[in-house]
């Protein structure tokens, strides 16, 4: 009853913390013969300390996410103590360890890794510390729960958006650009996965050329890497054009032939994503966040003021 | 010539030093490291226990290797750039023969090949700022991109499922102890021997000392230089696999910045970075403050980023403390920033 008891207060106090449902204080009992009894958030005996690991507050989304959890720690009376992996495995173990040696009740982990996490979940499997993942699922050792959108349906989805758009184009090959993540990082690794696995799937891995690059989650590298992919375009489509224009069956003007247009010099167009999709090019977006969606910024800054 | 004047025209050490500032040049690291102990063994709970102490240490072991090797390299007026991704290329290697079986094979390339790989690239390092000529840091940061650009390209995906024989290296005891931090120590006391006791560590001074006196007293300074790399790379491939084998897993991402901290570490523990001088023992004091110092804000649940801001200070607290000392042993002879960054990039 004890153990139900303690996974039930995890369960709450971790949905209360990511998912921003419940409110606190409330000390009454918990009656789990009546209907929505989950929702009745637990009021611990004690104060608890939880341990939440990031994998990078450098990034907006998890910056996001760090603000949502702890304007919901404050609010709860939960003290948190938090760390950030920095991407790396390695500091995120090493976090760990010093977050259970300050005897936490609870880790929150979003692992750095899908697959290279396990030294740190062991070791909290170890020290007896439940473990709540969030946001990543990593694999390896035990745990309690896991709260978040699961990342390779992420992949799956923007994989069915691609094949979508190639029934709907009516052609046989599609171009496109592939803008990725981080090489090697996990939210990149475990997308591409669930993109690739679903265009084989529907077996029309093959029909679409991609042109793959990494933009670090940087979008003035997204943007400089679509710009120079779209210059490579640009100068292709331009020795097309001069090639045709020396092409002695082309018919010249004047020669009953379709008047050429004028085009503008390759040089002068600096396409960047936007001008893209002025170009006709279709742009697909996956798991970003606006800016005006950030807590305590855009249009109702009150709202979602984090003090 | 009599014995006597022999006697003194080789005994031509400077006499102990008995000052105030002597001392705290020669023995202000410890000071420092144990202050600092003591500061978060006060504010923050939980700092001061046995089980802390060996848990710093062996957080401490893989960056501590990483730390001696960068001490080799710019005890030589060097600087090695490329040691985040030596242990990338060696750990992944090592990952990959670590899935297999126990056989004798596996295991001999699983611990062996990491070694061999980080030697093999820092030979290549070696070779270019000797007698290729170019610029340490030009080399090493060029080898940075392009050692990990190979390994992410070889094998994006992270290497886990290691089999137990192997991670029995990084996360098994001897005793109360971590078998990483008995690695470390036995590094240290090599490396320490290596350079204190042999030939080639006096050499390795001189070079770093005064590169042109050493060339006309006849050292082979490009062999030295070489050597050095090379030693720096070994032990980069050691570093991947303790790292590696305390993971249980593999990535092409691995160590990843690992050359600043290893840098700091070396300056903080006292070594100069217009070489010359330094001691493995300091540059392990050196070390262990930086990740006593991290442990130590993490405890206290201080912000990642002022973590990082207090880190960037102690660094450049070290790097100023090294030029003032440059400059009195000098003789106001000013040594400047711009005077190391001009060592690292000219030959």
């Amino acid at each position: 009853m004890k153990g139900l008891k303690q996974v039930f207060g995890i369960l709450s106090l971790t949905g209360g913390l990511l998912l921003g449902g419940l409110a606190a204080g409330q000390a009454a009992p918990v009656d789990v013969t009546k209907d929505g009894w989950w929702l009745t958030p637990y009021k611990a005996s004690k104060q608890w300390t939880i341990g939440v690991s990031y994998t990078d507050v450098s990034i907006s989304y998890i910056a996001a996410l760090q603000r949502a959890v702890q304007s919901k720690a404050k609010e709860m009376g939960v003290k948190i103590i938090e760390v950030d992996a920095k991407n790396d495995t390695n500091i995120e173990l090493a976090n760990v360890e010093n977050l259970l040696q300050q005897h936490i009740d609870l880790l929150l982990l979003e692992g750095a890794s899908l697959k290279a996490s396990v030294a740190s979940i062991e070791a909290a499997n170890k020290a007896n510390v439940p473990v709540v993942h969030f946001n990543i699922l990593a694999e390896g050792g035990q745990y309690v729960t896991f709260v978040g959108s699961n990342q390779l349906e992420s992949g799956q989805l923007m994989g069915k958006k691609i094949v979508e758009l190639y029934k709907s184009a009516g052609k046989d090959k599609l171009k496109g650009i592939y803008m990725r993540g981080i090489a090697g990082y996990i939210t990149d690794e475990v997308r591409n996965q669930g993109v690739k696995d679903t265009l084989k799937e529907a077996g029309i891995a093959d029909k679409i050329e991609w042109t793959e690059q990494y933009a670090d989650f940087s979008r003035a590298k997204a943007q400089s890497v679509a710009e120079s992919i779209l210059r490579q375009v640009d100068r292709l489509r331009l020795h097309h054009r001069q090639r045709r224009r020396h092409d002695p069956r082309r018919p010249r003007r004047g020669e009953g032939g379709r008047p050429r247009r004028q085009d503008p010099p390759a040089q002068q167009r600096r396409r960047s994503p936007r001008d893209a999709r002025r170009h006709q090019g279709r742009r697909h977006r996956f798991d970003r966040v606006p800016e005006r969606r950030r807590p305590g910024a855009g249009r109702h800054p009150r709202r979602n003021h984090v003090p | 010539m009599t014995d006597k004047a022999e006697e003194m025209a080789i005994d031509r050490r400077p006499p102990p030093r008995h000052s105030l500032g002597a001392a705290l040049q020669d023995y202000g690291i410890y000071i420092v490291l144990v202050l600092i102990a003591l500061f978060f063994s006060l504010v923050a709970p939980g700092f001061a226990s046995p089980t802390n102490f060996l848990l710093v240490l062996l957080q401490v072991s893989v960056m501590g290797i990483i730390s001696i090797a960068m001490l080799f390299v710019i005890l030589t007026r060097g600087i090695d750039l490329s040691v985040g991704s030596i242990l990338a290329i060696a750990g992944m290697f090592s990952g990959l023969m670590a899935r297999e079986d126990p056989t004798a094979v596996n295991v001999v390339l699983a611990f062996g090949l990491p070694v061999f790989l980080g030697l093999v690239c820092g030979l290549f390092n070696g070779y270019l700022a000797s007698w290729g000529g170019l610029p340490p840091l030009i080399v090493t940061l060029g080898t940075m991109y392009a050692y990990r650009g190979f390994i992410v390209w070889y094998h994006v995906d992270p290497v886990y499922r290691l089999q137990p024989w192997y991670r029995v290296l990084g996360q098994e005891k001897i005793g109360p102890i971590p078998i990483p931090v008995i690695i470390l120590v036995l590094v240290a006391i090599v490396a320490s021997v290596v350079l204190n006791r042999t030939p080639f560590g006096r050499q390795v001074y001189a070079v770093g000392g005064n590169e042109d006196a050493a060339r006309a007293s006849g050292i082979n300074v490009n062999l030295v230089k070489l050597a050095v790399y090379a030693i720096s790379g070994a032990l980069c491939g050691l570093a991947g696999l303790v790292f590696t084998s305390r993971l249980g897993a593999a990535q092409s991402i691995s160590g990843e910045g690992f050359e600043l901290i290893a840098i700091a570490s070396v300056v903080v523990g006292g070594a100069s970075l217009f070489g010359g001088r330094g001691a493995v023992g300091k540059t392990l004091v050196g070390a262990l403050i930086m990740q006593i110092v991290q442990s130590g804000l993490v405890m206290l649940d201080v912000p990642s980023p002022i973590q990082q801001a207090t880190l960037g200070f102690i660094i450049i607290a070290a790097v100023f403390i090294d030029l003032r000392v440059q400059n009195r042993k000098a003789g106001g002879h000013v040594r400047s920033v711009r005077g190391l960054l001009s060592g690292w990039v000219s030959k």
